[in-house]
C-alpha cells in the first residue's frame, strides 16, 4: 500500500477511527495488525520475511538476557540472519554477476544461478531497524523485551516501515509500551505536515520525476540535456524521500507517535560533513553509532600517534572510517557499483573537507562571507554525486562524465535551459520553504549557524489564531495545487527500492 | 480550542479548493462534450465519429467467424484464404493497426454485437499480456482510435480503466472532480506551466516549435537506451501477475458479452519474434502468467491457442518486429487451422 493512494486513505481513517477507542494493549495489536495489512498488501510473501527478522531478533535479545556468557552468539545469530535475509534477496544477483565477471576476467567461463524473486518493499529499512535493537541489547544500552507484540510493532510500524525514518529501539520502544494520548495539537500540525508532504510527492518529485527519467532514457544525451537532468534528479530524490517522511512523521502523529527528523533542508549545506547532518539523518546516525563510531575506536588504538605523509593520526583515522562507512552507505542503497562509487564519493568529500579543514581556518566574518559561496559549491558537488547515483551503467557514466559544455549546439543548449527551468519552476515551493526556515532565528541559545534548527514554519506549535488560519490557507492551497497540477505519471517512491 | 483548530485546519484543506470552480471561467472556453471515458479526461472531443460503416458491413456481409486484432493478426492472418479453407464460410477480418484489448472489446461490442444474426465464433489475436492489460495502446497518440469504436458512454470500459488507473476506490476520485472541477482547470493550467519557460529560453518563431523539436529530435525513439534484460524481468514481475491484472482488464467483460450473444469465443497468443531462431525466452512470470490464462479461459468455456514455441514458426518468417512477412500469411493460416483443426472443424 503506499501513501498517496485511496486505499491508504480509507485504510488511515479506518484505523485512526478504532484506535483511539480501544484500551492501549488493543492498541498495539490493532497497529500490529494494520501495519502487517499494510505491507503484505500487495504481495503477502513478504510478511514472511519481516515475521522471521522480528522472530530472530526477539529470542537473540531474551537470550542476551538469560545466558549473558554467549551474548557474542546471540547478537551473531542475529547479525548473520538479518544480513543473510538481506544479502539474499538485495545483493545473490549482484554477487553472482561479479563472480562470473571476475572469473570469466582470468578465463573461466561460469554461469551462476539468477534469483528472479522481487525485492521485498523497504527490508534494508526493516532490518537496519531490527538489527539496531539487538546491537542496543547487547552493548546494554536496552532492555530486551519480553513482549512479542510491542517488538514486532516497532520492526513493522506502517507509517515509517518501507522507507523510513529509521528509529531507535531506546526512542520507538518505549512510545509502544507507553499509553498514548490523542493529542489535537499534533493532529493539526501533522494535518499540514502530510499535505505537505502530498504536495511535495505528487506535484514537486512526480513532474521533476519525468524530466529526469527521459534525460536518463537517453542513449547519449548532450551536455546541457544531461546536467538539467542530474538537477530534475537532484529536486525529485529531495523531493521524493522527504515527501516519505512527512507523510510518516504526520501519520505517526496522528497515533500519538513520534517520528524523528529526517531531513533539514539538505541543499542549504555549507560542505559534506553539514549535507550528511542533513540528509538522511536517521540512516547517517545508524552508520556512525553502529559503522564509523565502533571502527573510528579500533582504528585508534592501533594507529595512535602516526604520521604519515605530514598528516597526523586523527586524519588517517577520521579518512579511513569515513571512507569504509560510506562505501557501506553507498551498498545499502543498492547492489550496483554506481552506489558503491557515490558511497566512496561522498567518503572522499568528507575526508579531504576535514584535512582542508585541519589546514585553512577562516576568520568568522569571511566565513559568513563565504556562505552563499559555500551552499552553492556544495550544492554542484551534490548534484555530481546524483549523476553517479543515478547512473547504474558506469560505461554511460564515464561518457557523461567526459562530456564537455563548450561547442554545443543552441538547439541542445536550449534544451537543457527549457529542462532546467521547468524543473525550477515545479521546485520552487521547495526552496522557498528552505529559504524561510533558513532565515528565521535560531531557537534561543543555539549557534547562528546555517546548520542551527530551526521551528519550521509549516508545523508550528501552539493553536495562535494566526498560525491555524496561515496553516488552513497554506493547507488548502496546497491540497488545491495537488488536485490541479499533480503529475499524471505517478512514480513510486524513489527509497522504496532500497 | 487545540480540537476545534484541528477541525478548522481539516475543514479549511477540503474547502478551501472549491475556490477553483469559478477560476474554470478564467481559461479559454471549452465547449467539449464529456468523454465517454471520464477516467481519461473530463471532456472530449472526438477526432472522428462511431464508425458506422464497418456495422453496415457486418450487416451485408452476415459474417460466421470475426477475427479481432492489431497488425499482429493481420500479418499471419488472410482472411480470404482463411475462410476458403473453412468450406468458404463468411469470415470478418477487424484487424486494426495499433490497437489493444479495449479497442478490441469495444470493437465486439459496438460492431461485431450490433448485428444480428450474431456471428457463431469470434477470434482474439493479441501478445503476451495484452488481454489483461487494457491501458495497453490507449493514451497518448493512440487515443484517437477508440473515437471509432467507441459509443457516447463506455461505462463498463470507463470502470475497468479507472480501477486500473486508480484501484478500486476509483469513485472516490470521480467525486474529488465533481466536487472541486478540477479537470477543466487542470486542461489548461497545465499546457500553460509546461510552455512557461519556452519563451525565456527561445525567441519567439523557434518558441512555437522547440517542445516539438526536442520530442523530435531529442527524446525520440531511436535515442532511447535499450533496457537491459535484467531490469525487463523485475519488471515483469510485477506486470505478469494474472490474478491481479485480470480483474481489472476487459478479459471478464468481453467474455460475458460474448456468452450472453451466444458467440464461441477463441483467443491466440501469437508468437513474438525468435531469438537465434529458436522461441523467445520466456520469464519464469509470463510462463506462469500463460498459464494462468489457460486454465482462466478454459474455465469460463474459451478456447486457447499458443504459438509460443511452434517449430515451425521460425525466424525466417518474421519481417520487422514481431510481424510476419505478409509471403507467409498462407503458411501461418494453413498450419494455425492444421493445428486447431478439431475446433474449427
Amino acid at each position: 500500500m503506499i501513501f498517496h493512494s485511496l486505499e491508504f486513505l480509507v485504510f488511515f481513517v479506518t484505523t485512526v477511527t478504532i484506535y483511539w477507542a480501544l484500551p492501549h494493549r488493543w492498541q498495539n495489536v490493532l497497529l500490529l495488525v494494520a501495519s502487517y495489512t499494510f505491507y503484505g498488501w500487495v504481495h503477502p510473501w513478504f510478511l514472511g520475511l519481516i515475521f522471521a527478522t522480528t522472530f530472530i531478533d526477539y529470542l537473540s535479545a531474551l537470550g542476551m538476557g538469560r545466558w549473558p556468557a554467549r551474548k557474542k552468539l546471540f547478537l551473531w545469530t542475529s547479525i548473520v540472519s538479518n544480513f543473510g535475509l538481506l544479502g539474499f534477496f538485495k545483493y545473490f544477483n549482484f554477487f553472482v554477476d561479479n563472480i562470473s565477471a571476475v572469473a570469466a576476467a582470468v578465463g573461466w567461463h561460469i554461469s551462476g544461478p539468477v534469483l528472479s524473486v522481487l525485492l521485498p518493499v523497504g527490508i534494508s529499512f526493516y532490518t537496519f531497524q531490527a538489527m539496531s535493537y539487538t546491537i542496543d541489547v547487547y552493548w546494554g544500552r536496552v532492555q530486551a523485551r519480553r513482549t512479542f507484540i510491542d517488538l514486532a510493532l516497532f520492526v513493522s510500524f506502517f507509517p515509517h516501515l518501507v522507507a523510513g525514518p529509521i528509529m531507535r529501539a531506546r526512542t520507538l520502544l518505549p512510545q509502544v509500551e507507553q499509553p498514548r494520548r490523542f493529542s489535537a495539537n499534533a493532529a493539526r500540525n501533522s494535518t499540514v505536515l502530510i499535505v505537505w508532504g502530498l504536495f511535495k510527492k505528487l506535484v514537486i518529485a512526480d513532474n521533476v520525476g519525468v524530466i529526469a527519467n527521459k534525460v536518463f532514457a537517453l542513449q547519449s544525451p548532450d551536455f546541457f540535456p544531461l546536467w538539467a537532468g542530474v538537477f530534475a534528479f537532484c529536486i525529485q530524490i529531495y523531493a521524493d524521500f522527504s515527501a516519505y517522511t512527512d507523510i510518516a512523521r504526520g501519520t505517526a502523529k496522528w497515533l500519538g507517535f513520534d517520528l524523528v527528523v529526517n531531513f533539514d533542508h539538505p541543499y542549504l549545506a555549507v560542505g559534506p560533513a553539514d549535507f550528511w547532518r542533513r540528509w538522511n539523518i536517521s540512516l547517517t546516525t545508524w552508520f556512525r553509532d553502529y559503522v564509523f563510531l565502533p571502527l573510528s575506536y579500533a582504528l585508534s588504538r592501533r594507529w595512535d600517534g602516526i604520521r604519515w605523509l605530514g598528516l597526523d593520526d586523527d586524519i588517517w583515522i577520521y579518512g579511513t572510517a569515513t571512507l569504509v562507512t560510506f562505501l557501506l552507505s553507498g551498498l545499502w542503497h543498492g547492489a550496483s557499483w554506481n552506489y558503491v562509487l557515490w558511497g566512496a564519493y561522498h567518503g572522499v568529500l568528507l575526508a579531504l573537507a576535514r584535512a582542508g579543514a585541519a589546514t585553512w581556518k577562516p576568520r568568522r566574518s569571511v566565513r559568513r562571507w563565504l556562505t552563499p559561496f559555500r551552499i552553492l559549491g556544495m550544492f554542484a558537488l551534490t548534484n555530481l554525486g546524483w549523476l553517479v547515483f543515478r547512473e547504474t551503467d558506469l560505461h554511460t557514466l564515464v561518457r557523461d562524465l567526459a562530456l564537455s559544455p563548450f561547442h554545443r549546439s543552441p538547439f541542445g543548449r536550449q534544451a537543457g535551459a527549457y529542462l532546467f527551468l521547468l524543473a525550477a519552476l515545479y521546485s520552487l515551493p521547495l526552496w522557498i520553504h528552505s529559504l524561510w526556515v533558513y532565515n528565521r532565528p535560531a531557537p534561543q541559545g543555539a549557534d547562528n549557524g546555517p546548520s542551527a534548527t530551526r521551528v519550521d514554519p509549516i508545523v508550528g506549535h501552539e493553536p495562535t489564531l494566526w498560525r491555524v488560519a496561515a496553516q488552513t490557507c497554506l493547507s488548502g492551497v496546497l491540497f488545491a495545487a495537488i488536485l490541479i497540477l499533480r503529475s499524471r505519471t505517478s512514480l513510486d517512491f524513489i527509497y522504496f527500492r532500497f | 480550542m487545540h480540537g476545534f483548530a484541528l477541525w478548522v485546519v481539516v475543514a479549511g484543506t477540503l474547502l478551501l479548493p472549491l475556490a477553483l470552480r469559478p477560476l474554470v471561467r478564467l481559461g479559454p472556453d471549452s465547449t467539449e462534450t464529456f468523454s465517454y471515458l471520464p477516467t481519461l479526461e473530463r471532456t472530449r472531443t472526438r477526432t472522428m465519429p462511431f464508425d458506422t460503416v464497418v456495422v453496415e458491413q457486418l450487416r451485408e456481409m452476415r459474417p460466421e467467424i470475426v477475427l479481432i486484432g492489431d497488425s499482429m493478426g493481420g500479418s499471419r492472418i488472410d482472411p480470404t484464404y482463411f475462410a476458403s479453407q473453412l468450406g468458404n464460410r463468411n469470415v470478418a477480418p477487424l484487424f486494426y493497426n495499433a490497437t489493444g484489448s479495449a479497442f478490441w472489446y469495444l470493437a465486439f461490442k459496438n460492431w461485431v454485437l450490433a448485428v444480428t444474426p450474431r456471428p457463431r465464433l469470434a477470434v482474439f489475436f493479441f501478445r503476451d499480456d495484452q488481454l489483461t492489460d487494457p491501458l495497453f495502446r490507449v493514451t497518448g497518440p493512440y487515443r484517437a482510435t477508440l473515437d471509432r469504436v467507441a459509443r457516447s458512454n463506455e461505462a463498463r470500459l470507463n470502470v475497468v480503466l479507472a480501477t486500473r488507473l486508480q484501484g478500486p476506490l476509483y469513485r472516490l476520485d470521480a467525486l474529488a472532480d465533481e466536487v472541486y472541477d478540477q479537470e477543466r482547470l487542470r486542461q489548461w493550467l497545465e499546457p500553460a506551466l509546461v510552455n512557461a519557460p519556452v519563451g525565456l529560453v527561445a525567441r519567439h518563431k523557434e518558441a512555437r516549435t522547440l517542445l516539438g523539436r526536442m520530442n523530435s529530435e531529442i527524446f525520440c525513439l531511436e535515442a532511447l537506451r535499450s533496457m537491459a534484460q535484467a531490469d525487463v524481468w523485475q519488471a515483469e514481475e510485477a506486470t505478469y501477475d494474472f490474478d491481479k491484472s485480470v480483474a481489472t482488464s476487459v478479459l471478464p467483460p468481453l467474455l460475458a458479452l460474448g456468452k450472453m450473444a451466444g458467440v464461441r469465443m477463441a483467443f491466440v497468443r501469437v508468437q513474438r519474434r525468435p531469438e537465434n531462431n529458436r522461441p523467445p525466452v520466456q520469464s519464469p512470470a509470463l510462463q506462469r502468467y500463460v498459464s494462468r490464462l489457460r486454465g482462466y479461459l478454459d474455465k469460463e468455456g474459451a478456447f486457447f491457442h499458443d504459438d509460443w514455441g511452434d517449430p515451425e514458426q521460425p525466424l525466417s518468417m518474421y519481417a520487422d518486429g514481431d510481424h510476419l512477412s505478409s509471403t507467409f500469411r498462407h503458411r501461418y493460416t494453413d498450419r494455425f487451422l492444421q493445428v486447431n483443426a478439431p475446433f474449427f472443424r
